[in-house]
Formats: C-alpha cells, structure tokens, sequence
C-alpha cells in the first residue's frame, strides 16, 4: 500500500467538514462540558450537605448553634413560598435590597466610569484626584455608616450611599488603568491621521479600556450587594439585611441560614449577570484573560 | 484590479515628492545616556518611487519612518512633501505599522473605514472604496470578521487596506511584514507589488530583509548602525512585474553587496 493510498480518502467524500457541522459538534462539546461541571456542583452539594446532616445527628449540637439542614431546607421553602402580600413575607425585603444594590451600582459605577476616564485622559485631574482615591480606599466603608445615617437617615439614600462609595472605587480605579494603558500603537495610528485629542479619546482610549471596565463592575456589582446587606444589618427600615438581623435575635438560626443561602444565590445570579453582559459586550477579548484578571483582584 | 495590464505600469516620476533634508534625532534614553539616532539624513523619493530603507535593528530606520510620518519631532533638519512641511499634509500619509495594529473590536471593514471616521470622508464613498480595496487584497468573503479571527497574513492585508483608505500619496510601511512565516511574506511582497503599481503609490518600506528589499524596491538605501546615516544607495533595475519564480542576477548581485556593506557595519569599519 502506497502511503497516497493510506492518507487520502475514498473518492466522493468531502475532505472537509463543512462549517455548520464544524460549529454544531463545537456546541455540543461546550454543551457537554457545561452538564460534566454542572455535575461535579450536584455531587459536591450532596457530599457537603450529607456531611453536615450526619454531624448534626452524630454530635447533635443545640439548634441555635447548628440546626441541620433538613430544618434549614424547611425555613427557606417557607421564605420562598410566603408571597408578598402576607406579613413578614421576604419578598417586599429582597426588592428593597435589590433596589439599594442596583440604584447604587449604576450611580457608582457610572461615576467610577466618568472620573475614571477624566482621570485617564487628563494628568491634572488624575494629580488632583489622587490624594481623595487614597483616602477613599483607606477609609473602612462600613465606618461611613453612621455618617449617612447622621444625614440621610434610615432609608433608601442612606443605603444607596454607601452602596456608592463601595462601587465606585473599583469602577474608576480600573477604568483609569484601562484609558491610561492604551496601545501607543493605536494612538500612533491615529495621530498618523492627525486625530485630535478627542478623537483618539473616543475612538481608542475608551474602547481600549472596556475590558477593564468590566472588570470593575464585575468587582463593583459584588460589592454594591454586600454593601446594600452591610447598610442593613447597621440599621435600615428594610432589607434581606433588616430581616437577618431579626432572625438573629430571634435566635431563629435556620432562618438565618436559610436566608444565606438566598444572599448567595442573589450574589452568585448578579455576578454570573455580569460576567455575561461583560463578555458579550466586550467580545473581542481573549477567552480567560477576564476572568484571571476579576479573580486575581479579588485576592 | 488585482494584477494591472503592463500599460498601467507607472514608473516613478522625476518629480520630488519628498525630500528628508540634514535631518537628526537625538534624545535622552531612558537609562540616562544620550543617543544619537539619526545623523544628517538626507534623502530624496520622487513621486511613484518604491524606497526601501535598509539596515540592521537600531539603526534608526523606523524612527526615521515616525519622523517622516509626522510622530516624532526631528532634533533638526524638516521633512518636505512636495516642498512643503509635513505637519499640513500629514493626510496625505497612510501608515502599515509593524504590527498589524487592527482595532479588535472592529469588524474588518469598519477597521479599514476607520480612516475616514477621523478624516471626516463620505459615508458611502468611503464604503466603496473600502469594499474595493478589501476585494483588491483578497478579502471580499472576510469583511464581517473580526482580527481575532484572522491569520497575521490577513490582518497584515486588512492593514494596507486601511492604509490605503483615504487615498494618501505616500504609503509608509515599517517592516509590515516582519512578524509572518517566510512563505507568506514572499506572498504578501508579491501583492504588495501589484498593489502599487495599480495604485501608484510612493512607497517607503522598512525593512532588515536584503532579499525584501531587492525584490520590492526601485531604491534600496542602507543606513549603518547608531548613530543611523545613509551609507550607500542602490537602484534595482529588474523589470517590473517581478516574480517570486525567477531569477534576476543583476538584483543577485546586488543582494550580495549588500550584504557585504551591512557586514562591514556590523565590523565597525567606516562607512
């Protein structure tokens, strides 16, 4: 046998796969790789709650402290099922929460966004700003609280307040590193074509920086929901984290952990949310790099 | 329009379109140290005219390029398109980078109309024309794309496209092909080669490749080492269209001059 003979193919059969076979086998490998993680999440649940399950009946702690799961189970069936409508239903208490999340994220972030790429572009702005990043950053948010309080009171401003300060530095801090960190390239390209200052701004400093937009409201929309529940338990007129706080001294533990594992549900949707809308939006950015870099300034 | 009748073979033109007059770059490195770049550069490209400049890495070619492109401020000496000073007609210049330096997040077209975003050119005149130079450099199936999805021959093609946008006089190209394998880069030489002479384009090229150089440009001149000075010129006679497939012996001889001159550089004999 000829090694002609050994390679080619029988005559009439495409050399090629054809493009929509090509893409339709790539969907069904992501399709497989997504049902095989989602697998390990399943098994890793079990494994953990069976855990907790038998160490509850094997010690048999006081309820207060460690209530097994099965109760826990019970209280969060309860939370979800009570509708709005009835008295010391959590939903009217997610919206609140939702409401301070979401209004203080798109206030912050959209300052981040503004100063950010003001910060960026001009030198003295960036020179006049810094000394108030510095202490922004420096400043434990959770400190500003009572001063809120002190001015807006207990209610949407005062959450919406601090929700701001928590986003916003993030936001700008990596929007400012995206604009300033621009390819030289790029803006050499555009100067090549006298581009003004404006149109090397727009046209590349900005679109440039996206990623690292994202990155920061990636961090930002994590930290808006902290913000609004920290806002809450340090006293609020609602909230998921005006509700946790009355379980508390209730001594209502697996009401408390029922109402955790809605916290990080939410947190997970928002961020997953995120990551999304980031990776549709910027499209073009190399598979990972986002990630690596939202999880290596999260550490 | 992707390979012109020998009619349409425009020879360079005995008009100067640009003249580089006792130019020189000095600056303060980073490290401390002062470099002399660049030293009395003269040079003259008549219109049409291939340039390709020649040298080993270092030897300030490219800032040559930045100069003529209007990117860096000479220490002294003035760049003259058609005796005027570059600053007023830097429009007239369409820029290859080394890197292929595509927005990624442009579709292909959008990145070879992007030229004239900033100019202020017609919408639709500048469609047409980008549709026409894609359909030129043999990219009419991949106009939807985006970089990230083409092969550095393709983005190196979608780069002279956009050049080539707002119709500049000049194309100033530093070393555009010196990141692709060696089989597209003979390739990519050969196109380019039919695209200026269906375009008529006055071409400055970097490059550190003799055989680039000699199968490309009607002139070739080679500079030294830092500080960067001309050092000797040549002109390749070899007919146009050239091919890949044969054999100029004039322009191999040149090659091997060449070589010699940029060896003796490298010695540090006197140029």
């Amino acid at each position: 046998m000829t090694t002609t003979e050994t390679i080619g193919r029988p005559a009439g059969s495409p050399t090629q796969p054809s493009a929509t076979a090509i893409r339709r086998r790539k969907t069904a490998r992501r399709a497989r790789g997504a049902l095989r993680s989602t697998g390990y999440v399943v098994v890793a649940l079990i494994l953990g709650v069976g855990l907790w399950q038998g160490a509850v009946e094997v010690y048999n702690p006081p309820r207060y402290i460690i209530p097994p799961p099965s109760s826990v189970w019970q209280s969060l069936v309860d939370l979800l099922t009570t509708g709005p409508s009835v008295p010391g239903s959590m939903w009217p208490q997610l919206g609140s929460t939702m409401e301070g999340t979401l209004l203080g994220f798109v206030v912050g972030g959209a300052a981040g966004i503004v100063l950010g790429v003001l910060a960026g572009e001009i030198q003295l702005a960036r020179r006049l700003l810094y000394p108030y990043l510095v202490a922004i950053q420096s400043v434990p948010k959770v400190a500003l609280v009572p001063v809120f309080a002190t001015w807006f009171g207990f209610g949407l401003v005062s959450k919406v307040s601090l929700v701001v300060t928590l986003v916003f530095f993030p936001v700008l801090v990596n929007t400012l590193q995206g604009v300033v960190m621009s390819d030289p390239d790029q803006i050499d390209l555009l100067r090549s074509l006298s581009a003004n200052r404006w149109q090397r701004l727009w046209h590349i400093r900005i679109p440039g920086a996206l990623p690292l937009v994202f990155t920061g409201l990636e961090l930002g929309v994590v930290f808006a929901f902290l913000g609004s529940i920290l806002s809450e338990i340090q006293g609020a007129q609602s909230g998921l984290g005006v509700m946790l706080a009355q379980f508390q001294t209730n001594a209502d533990t697996e009401a408390t952990f029922a109402l955790l594992v809605i916290m990080a549900i939410l947190g997970f949707i928002l961020n997953t949310a995120m990551r999304l809308i980031h990776k549709r939006v910027v499209f073009w950015e190399a598979d990972g790099a986002a990630q690596l870099r939202t999880t290596t300034q999260n550490g | 329009m992707t390979t012109p009748a020998p009619d349409t073979v425009a020879p360079a033109t005995d008009t100067e379109a640009l003249a580089v007059r006792d130019l020189t770059l000095r600056y303060w490195s980073k490290d401390g140290s002062y470099v002399e770049a660049l030293t009395d550069i003269d040079l003259r490209v008549r219109e049409r005219e291939f340039v390709a400049l020649l040298g080993p890495s270092g030897c300030g070619k490219s800032s040559l390029l930045r100069i003529i492109c209007g990117l860096t401020q000479p220490t002294s000496g003035e760049v003259l398109y058609h005796g005027r000073s570059a600053a007023a007609v830097s429009r007239r210049v369409g820029l290859v980078p080394q890197a292929a330096t595509l927005l990624p997040w442009l579709s292909v077209l959008e990145n070879v109309k992007m030229p004239a975003k900033i100019l202020h050119l017609p919408k639709r005149e500048a469609h047409e024309r980008a549709m026409e130079l894609l359909e030129m450099t043999g990219l009419t199936g991949f106009t939807k794309h985006y970089p990230k999805q083409l092969s550095g021959g393709m983005q190196q093609r979608v780069s002279v496209a956009r050049a080539l946008l707002h119709d500049p006089d000049f194309l100033l190209m530093d070393e555009p092909f010196a990141a692709l394998d060696a089989l597209t880069r003979d390739r990519m030489a050969a196109e380019l080669q039919s695209i200026w002479l269906a375009t008529k384009k006055t071409v400055i090229f970097v490059t550190h490749s003799i055989p680039e150089a000699v199968f490309l440009a009607d002139r070739i001149v080679v500079m030294t080492p830092r500080p960067g000075r001309v050092s000797a010129q040549f002109t390749v006679k070899a007919e146009r269209p050239r091919g890949l497939d044969r054999v100029y012996p004039e322009s191999e001889e040149l090659a091997v001059s060449i070589r010699q001159i940029l060896e003796e550089h490298e010695k540090g004999a006197p140029a």
